[in-house]
């Protein structure tokens, strides 16, 4: 009955940028003075519009999401949405209390959906956020962007372009890691064409925030089918192979990883954001100490939904193992020469937080390859312990403590005095 | 104009002059850290009377202007204590400003080294006056420890108080360390001190 009545506000909402233009030619509106801000952006609206509309959904967390069938069908319910200004501009904010008891998950984050609407055009992105401060300093934060968590700031191209947050580069991930992927795959996850028609449910609610009524639509997720065992590379670790250091990984049963979603624009996948998976099954995993520079993976779990305001995607579901030891091997050493720190025999080099962007990489879905990221907190480490004298190695300027990536080495001598 | 007047704009002015001041005095720049990674440091063979300088702590000015530091002090500190502190450039400043000589001969940013500061050419300077930038623009702080216990030291990171403006501020460097009496820093002993 429900989906009915989604279906029947197409025809409202034929032309909803029309409806908006007549509404709101000025500011933006739909942010509530007083409630957290959970995302600022901008719509750069396609060819002969100047309005639009940002929808936000809290996706089910993954513990709902287990205990739903495929086949089975969940409401998404509209939390926050705004009027983009003439300029594009937009805010939204959130009131924690509207957000859904099932969204929350393990680690405290929630999977965020939000979708762009404009000129019978639509754009989605996913990002998770986790609140933060109290009072008047509450905020989401994008748990993505891990080394300087900040609220998401969104760009929707609808001119050609892609949906993204600004302050999370899901490149960065790919590049960063020692995966060093080909630059056709780092391109594809910013700069592909993601926009689509506007679907008849997004529209229907698009229509009903741009008259300023409260929408009556909803959302219908349905749950497919589930993608499993999938590798998900989650770190290198970088020694010299020349006996300078040992090294381990551990993995947390706390962390949390930030994965890529797929989604099918018109029978072309692209990756357009991320969730999280919690993981709080399964137990902390500790690598073998190894003198030889080695890959670490994952492996995961994706899963096919439907969802009748944006089409078919294929979102991070669950972890499968952590730390799987069939996937482990050999990888060529890396030289880094940027900035340097000398260690002494018997010394150790912790890298105890997750804000390394040394963990997680990405996963290789059948549609498409997407980025991973790990960690919001200090659930994750590599140890590096020095059998002789040697260097520790980054990539930053600012120094070791500062890179992304680093490696350890015998060639101390070569540390600039 | 009226004593009551001539009270009633003196007040005016020193009201919109000390929120002129409260202003200006908050708006100094802040110390920062990009990028910091939470890093432990477990060094060996340090017993108690050693001194050792602790380093790697890169600082820099979100926006131009300088600011003086008071005190760096550890946190959750077991068995040492500070006997100094100084800054020195960081060393990989691409066009930075040279470094006082380093006679210890130690390359790099120090991890931890069994140098005094003067040994390391960190000098008593207090003041930071470089904004963060793409090339190592910054200082590598380092405090000098003295371990003060016969058993395992260590701290969980250090806070720096600093002067901005007429403004007290203070920030956390996530570097712990380990000072550890055995041969490895790896051993069952340093590995049972947590910090």
């Amino acid at each position: 009955m429900r989906y009915r009545r989604i279906l029947l506000g197409t025809v409202t909402v034929a032309a909803v940028g029309g409806v908006g233009l007549a509404v709101h030619p000025g500011p933006a509106t739909g942010a509530s003075p007083g409630l957290p801000v959970l995302a600022t952006g901008t719509i750069t609206f396609p060819l002969g519009s100047d309005t639009g509309q940002v929808l936000a959904f809290a996706d089910p967390n993954q513990v709902t999401l287990k205990r739903t069938a495929s086949g089975d069908t969940l409401d998404l319910r509209l939390v926050s949405s705004a009027n983009a200004a003439t300029d594009g501009s937009f805010t939204l904010t959130l009131d924690p209390a509207q957000v859904p008891t099932n969204a929350d998950m393990p680690d405290g984050s929630i999977n965020m959906e939000v979708i762009a609407v404009s000129g019978g055009l639509q754009q989605v992105y996913f990002f998770p956020v986790k609140l933060v401060g109290t009072g008047t300093s509450a905020r989401f934060v994008s748990s993505a962007n891990a080394a300087d968590p900040a609220t998401a700031r969104l760009s929707f191209d609808m001119r050609g372009g892609s949906a993204t947050n600004v302050r999370y580069a899901a490149g960065k991930w790919l590049s960063e890691s020692g995966r060093l992927p080909s630059a056709s795959q780092t391109e594809r996850l910013t700069s592909a064409d993601t926009t689509m028609p506007v679907k008849p449910s997004t529209a229907s609610i698009a229509a009903d925030v741009a008259a300023d009524t409260t929408p009556a639509a909803i959302c219908l997720l349905h749950a497919g089918d589930y993608i499993t065992r999938k590798p998900e590379h989650f770190v290198n670790v970088y020694t010299d192979n020349n006996h300078t250091a040992i090294a381990h990984v551990t993995e947390s049963a706390t962390a949390s990883h930030t994965l890529g979603v797929a989604v099918d624009f018109g029978g072309t996948w692209h990756q357009s954001g991320t969730a999280n998976i919690s993981n709080t099954e399964s137990v902390s995993s500790t690598s073998r100490d190894r003198q030889k520079a080695w890959s670490y993976w994952n492996k995961v779990n994706y899963r096919k939904f439907f969802d009748s305001c944006m089409g078919r995607y294929q979102k991070p579901a669950s972890f499968y193992d952590i730390l799987s030891g069939d996937l482990d091997g050999r990888v060529d050493m890396l030289w880094l020469n940027v900035s340097c720190g000398v260690k002494r025999k018997g010394d150790s080099w912790d890298t105890g937080s997750a804000r390394a962007a040394t963990f997680g990489a990405g996963v290789d879905l059948p549609v498409v390859d997407v980025s991973a990221q790990t960690g919001f907190g200090t659930s994750e480490n590599v140890h590096f312990t020095f059998l002789r004298k040697g260097e520790v190695v980054g990539n930053a300027t600012d120094g070791p403590v500062h890179s992304s990536v680093v490696e350890v080495d015998k060639f101390y001598d070569t540390c600039p005095r | 104009m009226t004593t009551r007047t001539c009270v009633a704009v003196l007040g005016l002015v020193l009201g919109l002059l000390l929120a002129a001041w409260r202003v200006i005095g908050t708006n100094g720049p802040v110390l920062t850290s990009p990028g910091a990674n939470v890093v432990t440091q477990g060094t060996a063979r340090i017993h108690q009377g050693d001194t050792v300088t602790i380093g790697s702590m890169f600082g820099c000015l979100n926006k131009p202007g300088a600011i003086t530091i008071d005190t760096i002090e550890p946190v959750h500190a077991v068995g040492l204590r500070v006997t100094g502190w100084g800054l020195r450039p960081n060393p990989f400043w691409k066009g930075g400003p040279p470094s006082a000589p380093n006679p210890a001969g130690i390359g790099g940013q120090i991890t931890v080294a069994k140098a005094r500061l003067s040994r390391l050419g960190f000098t008593t300077g207090r003041t930071i006056d470089v904004k963060c930038g793409q090339h190592g623009e910054g200082y590598e702080l380092a405090v000098q420890v003295e371990k003060t216990t016969a058993g395992e030291a260590g701290a969980s990171g250090w806070v720096v108080t600093y002067k901005t403006g007429d403004e007290t501020r203070k920030f956390g460097f996530p570097l712990a360390v380990k000072l550890c009496n055995e041969k490895v820093s790896w051993s069952k002993k340093c590995n049972a001190l947590k910090v």
